[in-house]
């Protein structure tokens, strides 16, 4: 019965570490959403100089197309400091603190379920899914961003070849599918996993449940 | 917060260069000329323009070129880039769309719409215009040197004549602002 209680607060504790780890991205959303900022930012203020110094000083335009190329780089580095920045922030989530009194046997166990604030908890999942939620929605757009501008790159040079040139909305919608075509395993993950943080919640909520009662008979 | 008016400084800063680099525009042409032909030119008077020509002459034969002032230029390698840069000269006046695109050559100017320039298409949506003419008519060239067209208040125009076998590309880029 120890041993039960003991696994099974285990299993609940390193469910509760992963939504804490999941919250962090809420937080670090600014930071992603600066970053990326940025990373555009640079983008296109480098992209103007490019076209005003080709206009009034005559760039060669093996030059111009060298650093047309460099410049493109900028994105997909904004996109990965990005997704960097995140992930360091929820590897820097402290896990396993419970471990110690789990060690105790069940009364450590006991107090660990005495220390949960349900509410907190509930409140962390509910975040932990919005989190989850605009993630996937920037992740998604961001690559769907780079498509575009890689897209783009690709109709420069088709046109600059073949002189022909791929319709814009062609493009856009080109590049948004692939994108998601790409994503299919990453979104599967996503949705699989905010499939797991609702059975936590339901069964966090009768675990909760349970718990008053034994209390409350005890 | 703070982090928050960032974000918004930023979005504002995109939303001003994605509106700057619409004001480029480009116009890229090419085409193969022989006996006489012209390259044409234009832009609306409010923009810059800046055109890279490359004449790849035929092997074994070589191209003249007559400018405006009458000025000739022979053309001997095989491979030939010039850039011709055409500054602002005027305020933007309105929306006010220049023609369409003509392809008909006209044999003298006297012989259709006076006021129509063959080969130029000119509008706000495309302030910057560069095309290859080919075998044109002696008088062709006489329709630009004209003053009295109604569109040169608007419109900045420069070309010159070839004479010979060669490919002609044009890269043109421009700014209206």
């Amino acid at each position: 019965m120890e041993d039960a209680l003991s696994s099974k607060m285990a299993e609940f504790m390193t469910a509760l570490d992963q939504v804490k780890k999941y919250k962090t991205i809420v937080t670090s959303m600014p930071d992603f959403v600066l970053i990326l900022l940025g990373a555009v930012v640079a983008f296109l203020s480098v992209n103007v100089s490019i076209r005003l110094s080709s206009l009034f000083i005559g760039v060669n335009s093996g030059l111009g197309i060298i650093a047309f190329f460099l410049v493109i780089l900028l994105l997909p580095a904004g996109i990965i400091i990005a997704i960097l920045r995140v992930r360091r922030k929820m590897k820097s989530v402290k896990v396993n603190q419970w471990k110690s009194k789990l060690d105790e046997g069940a009364s450590g166990a006991l107090e660990l379920l005495e220390s949960i604030q349900w509410e907190n908890v509930f409140n962390d999942i509910r975040y932990a899914k919005l989190g989850f939620v605009l993630y996937g929605i920037a992740k998604i757009l961001a690559f769907w961003g780079l498509a575009v501008v890689a897209m783009f790159g690709f109709n420069w040079l088709v046109e600059f070849v073949l002189h022909m040139s791929i319709n814009y909305i062609t493009i856009l919608l080109f590049s948004l599918v692939a994108v998601l075509f790409l994503s299919k395993n990453d979104l599967r993950k996503r949705y699989e996993q905010m499939g797991r943080l609702d059975w936590l919640m339901w069964e966090l909520r009768w675990f909760e449940s349970e718990f008053r009662g034994a209390n409350f008979e005890a | 917060m703070k982090k928050i008016w960032l974000i918004f400084a930023l979005a504002v800063i995109i939303a001003a260069q994605l509106t700057f680099l619409s004001s480029f525009y480009s116009s890229n042409t090419h085409g193969y000329v022989s006996d006489t032909s012209a390259v044409v030119l234009s832009k609306m008077k409010y923009a810059y323009a800046q055109f890279k020509i490359h004449i790849l002459v035929n092997y074994e034969s070589s191209v003249t070129l007559t400018f405006p002032n009458g000025t000739q230029q022979e053309i001997t390698d095989h491979s030939y880039t010039m850039d011709v840069f055409l500054p602002r000269t005027g305020d933007f006046m309105g929306n006010d769309p220049l023609g369409t695109l003509l392809t008909r050559i006209p044999n003298s100017p006297t012989e259709t719409d006076y006021d129509s320039l063959p080969q130029i298409s000119l509008s706000s949506e495309h302030p910057v215009d560069a095309d290859v003419v080919q075998n044109i008519p002696s008088d062709f060239l006489s329709w630009y040197d004209n003053p009295h067209l109604e569109f040169y208040d608007k419109i900045d125009l420069y070309w010159f004549e070839i004479q010979g076998n060669a490919t002609i590309v044009i890269m043109g880029s421009g700014l209206a602002i």
